[in-house]
């Protein structure tokens, strides 16, 4: 135990090293870079100031003992428990692969996308990494998607309605003969430094300590537009870009499972302590009104997602409705089974199947292609291609209604094309998707991180990153097309996220399209480093380290969490230090 | 830019690396590019070490390094030999023991990598190297678009076309690496002919495509491996790499240009070795215990796996209809050159190789400072077990390999679930001893 209190250490100095802008490294090969105990002998004991349970964020049937490199990928023990590890497996690999414009088991990718693969985006399973460019290529970790919207002041406001030309989640690659409705060549993306917190907090700690924290700028030039009109055109005619990074897909079958119940429950008590104990003027400031009504003390009308009512069926037979949306920065889904995997398997790579007969395109992008006479010429030459017509005028028409998204790609007056993913793959797929273990917590022995979790809970942090929920009976939602088929389930499982599956808003210098983001789940994040993922945090991964995050919370005096961060300003480095160990064994 | 802005965010984290000074976009190599700095990590053995700390360095210095270093050396001969290839296409002088060269240097560094999979983590893994030369199913209309593209064919047979490749590879991102080379070079289980690359290729929808530019394809794809096979060895090994690796990267600076932290670990301080071996709160995998844990699992599980569930998993099943009705094909890696029971004995010959402690795949006895003899001296009651496993695994995979029928041929045979169950219950095995060893005492 004698190294437990080994504060300053050269290894915690090269760890929170990226902070610092100076060069002066660490040298790695020091005396006090020194093995930790193993945690091995004390998993599934209480240790200090944890419970025995939490070295299972998962709970018993959603984590994995594996936390070494590519434990992202692990199945849930539910998964084998329930018999599903073929079907699990067998979705793996959809996830894993490039698809192809050629006919292959993995077909049908464009005529846009905004990717060719899953893994692009979620290196390693994990968290997006920051990039210094918007570019994207197979695994290069890009997780980035464009939010391209008309700021509703005209000029750089996180607010405003996403322009129409392009997709919401915008493209930036077509297969032949297409051009990508955005030329990715043309975003730039800058990164500026912090040079002043909006708040007033000196940018260095009391002991004298630096940070440094690091913002996106991203626009994208009007001739980057393949669109007809142009986004500059329209609206407003002010053009506004966010990024919003991917986080990691393991562990979210479990969110799934929390009951809607309880995600009640929490908004009333959040919304109850604005109102009562903290006696705010506004509690719509601190709960969005969208999704929680203060005054009815009840789920306003934007909190429910329409899509699931009559669309599909509950694992105990009941007929869809209306559900409470959990998933997203911008909680725009509820069901897992229709929430952002299961749309992105669609909509990234435009893979159509019997569900989904559409394109994800836009009329404006239709309208372009149909244009261009580069375009026109090379369909002209390929007289096998589907939109191929005698004439340039026909191959325009063909051009603009297949590639409208009004258009069934399925049945339709110029080329009916085959569901490019069929209802088993996808049902594999979803099983893959709600099967993925979240690993169990590391190191809770260690006395560094206990003083981290008590400090954690001191300041606040636990507020909004609730540490624990215990799932309902995981009465999930499946679409039609898949009803009745068995998912793996997490019934009455006490799990550690670490998130309130909220929204909150923290007013950092180009925050967030939206301005409200939802509490991103804390778990499984330390094991980004090992497993190759992006170790980068909050939405565009401004933050370069955990120490970064938390101090963008108190970039602002608005933010909601500024009283928690000012406290860990406040800190002791041992203390900071703390945190961060407990952020990374959680 | 990218270059400017690599060496910003190396600045910034305090990682003083790149010598040049330029920011320009131009072609010309910078003059004054110096690999960047990072030091090697210390393997040799010491008499002080713990026993764990033993075999983690004699890993790191007798199986991870010199695979890493074949694998870079024959994928240097490769990019030789199908560039001597393609010359002689050109000037009209191909022959077949030209082809059955650049055959045999494929095969030599296809094994090489397929014996480093149990390695597959760190900078393969982090810095997306792996994806970059080992993605499949090939996708035939993206290869056909490529090499009917006037721009990228002239790239492709120009004076850099390793570069060419780095630079301009968005449109054919899915054929890079080893199956576009293997599609290249063989058909059918055998090598290609010399009538073959002097026509135009028979592959259904891909008759517009001649033989030349496939050929000018393939060695500017081999120059692309050349160099990402350098990347791996030397961020691997740091300043330990060898010379030629060295020489290779030198000349190609932008490389490095698409990597974080310069494709090193522990934000750019150090290069893989050194991580695996430093374990501490902040760096590696915390505890030797945990070091060890990583190699038995992060490692050699992670690709047990990979070879039971989806190599040979997804097309069994597949094929037997307990999967999907669609064909089985196009989850087959190596399909063309039907080398995929040799590949995947190599992915369990690596597992050997880190059991053993040394690259020989015969091997009958561990080296003194191996897993094995550590899973010994500590008394671990399942070694047997796991030396039985990892014994069947191999032999599954001979019997695979001759039973006259390649994997792609007969994707649902009795043999290939025999593969799977072995590799399974290896699997099954290592995961066993890796967690065996986290519950003990570091010795």
């Amino acid at each position: 135990m004698k190294r437990i209190y080994l504060m300053g250490s050269l290894a915690m100095a090269l760890s929170l090293s990226l902070f610092s802008c100076s060069d002066e490294n660490s040298d790695p090969s020091g005396e006090d870079f020194k093995p930790m105990e193993s945690d091995g002998k004390y998993v599934g004991e209480a240790v200090g100031n944890f419970s025995k349970e939490e070295w299972y964020p998962g709970g018993e049937l959603g984590t994995t003992d594996n936390v070494a490199s590519g434990c992202y990928e692990d199945e849930t023990p539910a998964v084998t428990a329930q018999g599903l590890i073929d079907d699990f497996n067998a979705g793996e690999k959809f996830f894993e692969r490039q698809f192809t414009s050629a006919n292959s088991g993995f077909k049908g990718l464009g005529p846009a996308s905004v990717r060719r693969s899953c893994l692009d985006c979620h290196p390693n399973y994990g968290h997006g990494r920051r990039m210094d460019s918007y570019t994207t290529s197979y695994g290069n970790g890009n997780g980035y998607l464009l939010a391209v919207y008309h700021p509703v002041d005209g000029a750089n406001s996180n607010d405003g309605g996403y322009v129409a030309e392009v997709t919401g989640m915008p493209q930036t690659q077509a297969t032949e003969p297409f051009k990508a409705p955005i030329d990715e060549s043309q975003i730039k993306m800058q990164w500026h430094h912090v040079t002043a917190m909006e708040s007033g907090l000196p940018m260095k700690f009391p002991d004298g300590e630096a940070y440094d924290l690091i913002y996106p700028e991203i626009t994208i030039p009007r001739s980057a537009f393949r669109t007809n009109p142009n986004p500059y055109d329209t609206g407003n005619k002010a053009v506004a870009v966010r990024v919003e990074s991917t986080i990691g897909v393991m562990g979210t079958g479990l969110l799934d499972a929390i009951s809607e119940d309880d995600i009640k429950a929490q908004y009333a008590s959040t919304a109850n302590y604005y109102k009562n104990v903290a006696k705010v003027a506004n509690v719509s400031e601190y709960v969005n009104p969208n999704f929680w009504d203060a005054s009815a003390d009840n789920f306003a009308a934007g909190a429910w997602y329409p899509g699931t009512e009559n669309t599909g069926v509950y694992a105990d037979g009941g007929n869809g409705k209306p559900m409470v949306k959990r998933f997203t920065y911008a909680l725009t889904r509820a069901s897992l089974q229709d929430g952002p995997g299961a749309n992105a398997i669609w909509n990234i790579t435009n893979v159509s199947r019997p569900d989904r007969p559409k394109l994800y395109t836009t009329n404006a992008w239709a309208a372009a292609m149909a244009e261009d006479k580069e375009v026109i010429e090379k369909i002209k030459n390929d007289p096998t291609s589907p939109f191929w017509a005698s004439t340039d005028d026909e191959i325009s028409k063909r051009v603009n209604g297949l590639l409208k998204p009004g258009t069934n790609q399925f049945s339709n007056e110029w080329h009916n094309f085959e569901p490019e993913m069929s209802a088993d793959h996808f049902y594999e797929f979803m099983v893959w998707h709600r099967g993925l273990a979240i690993p169990r917590a590391r190191n809770l022995n260690d006395a560094r991180v206990q003083q981290g979790k008590k400090v954690f809970m001191e300041i606040g942090c636990a507020s909004c990153h609730r540490p624990s929920w215990k799932t309902g009976s995981d009465n999930y939602w499946t679409p039609n097309m898949i009803a009745g088929k068995k998912l793996p389930r997490y019934a009455n499982q006490t799990i550690y996220p670490y998130s309130d599956m909220m929204q909150h808003k923290l007013y950092m210098v180009n925050d967030i399209h939206g301005s409200w983001c939802r509490t991103t789940p804390l778990w499984g994040r330390g094991l980004a480093a090992i497993n190759g993922s992006g170790v980068e945090r909050l939405h565009d991964c401004r933050a370069r380290n955990e120490v970064e995050a938390i101090m963008w919370h108190a970039y602002s005096k608005n933010s909601h969490a500024y009283n928690s961060a000012l406290k860990f300003y406040n800190l002791s480095k041992a203390d900071r230090d703390a945190v961060v160990m407990f952020l990374r064994s959680i | 830019m990218k270059k400017f802005q690599q060496l910003v965010m190396a600045f910034l984290v305090g990682v003083v690396s790149f010598g040049f000074t330029a920011c320009s976009d131009d072609n010309s190599e910078p003059q004054d590019f110096q690999l960047p700095e990072v030091g090697q990590a210390t393997v040799s053995v010491s008499s002080s070490d713990k026993a764990m700390q033993k075999v983690a360095k004699v890993y790191v210095d007798q199986v991870v390094y010199p695979t890493y270093k074949a694998l870079a050396a024959n994928a240097r001969t490769l990019y030789t030999t199908t560039a001597a290839l393609y010359s002689a296409a050109e000037a009209g002088t191909m022959t077949q023991a030209q082809i059955d060269a650049a055959c045999e240097a494929f095969k030599d560094t296809r094994r090489e990598w397929e014996r480093s999979e149990a390695f597959l983590y760190g900078s393969a893994s982090d810095n997306e190297l792996d994806p970059h030369i080992d993605s499949w199913p090939l996708d035939h209309d993206e290869l056909v678009n490529a090499l009917k593209n006037p721009t990228l064919v002239a790239g492709f047979k120009g004076s850099d076309p390793a570069k060419f490749v780095s630079d301009n590879n968005s449109k054919f991102q899915s054929v890079l690496g080893f199956h576009g080379m293997e599609f290249v070079l063989f058909r059918e289980g055998k090598n290609r002919t010399v009538d073959a690359l002097k026509a135009n290729e028979t592959e259904e929808g891909m008759t517009s495509v001649k033989g030349i530019d496939e050929l000018a394809f393939l060695q500017a794809v081999a120059a692309d491996v050349r160099n990402i096979t350098a990347l791996l060895e030397f961020t691997w090994m740091g300043s330990a790499a060898s010379n030629e690796t060295k020489s290779v990267l030198s000349n190609a600076s932008y490389v490095f240009s698409s990597l974080r932290n310069n494709g090193l670990a522990a934000n750019g301080t150090m290069c893989y070795g050194q991580f695996l071996l430093s374990p501490s709160a902040t760096t590696g995998y915390n505890s030797w215990q945990g070091t060890i844990r990583q190699i038995f699992v992060g490692g050699c599980s992670n690709i047990c796996a990979e070879v039971a569930d989806q190599k040979l998993g997804q097309a069994y099943r597949t094929a037997t209809g307990s999967g999907s009705a669609e064909d089985s094909r196009d989850y087959i890696e190596s399909p063309y050159s039907h080398r995929s029971f040799i590949d995947y004995q190599d992915n369990i010959y690596s597992i050997k190789n880190t059991l053993y402690g040394t690259r020989d795949v015969n091997a009958t006895a561990p080296a003194e400072h191996s897993l094995l003899n550590l899973l010994k001296a500590m008394n671990y009651s399942g070694l047997n077990d796991l030396t039985a496993a990892l014994n069947k695994a191999i032999q599954s995979l001979e019997t695979a390999k001759n039973s006259g029928k390649s994997f792609v041929e007969a994707p649902g045979a009795q043999h290939v679930k025999d593969c799977i169950d072995a590799v399974s219950a290896l699997d099954e095995e290592l995961n066993k001893a890796g967690d065996w060893v986290n519950k003990q005492d570091a010795l």
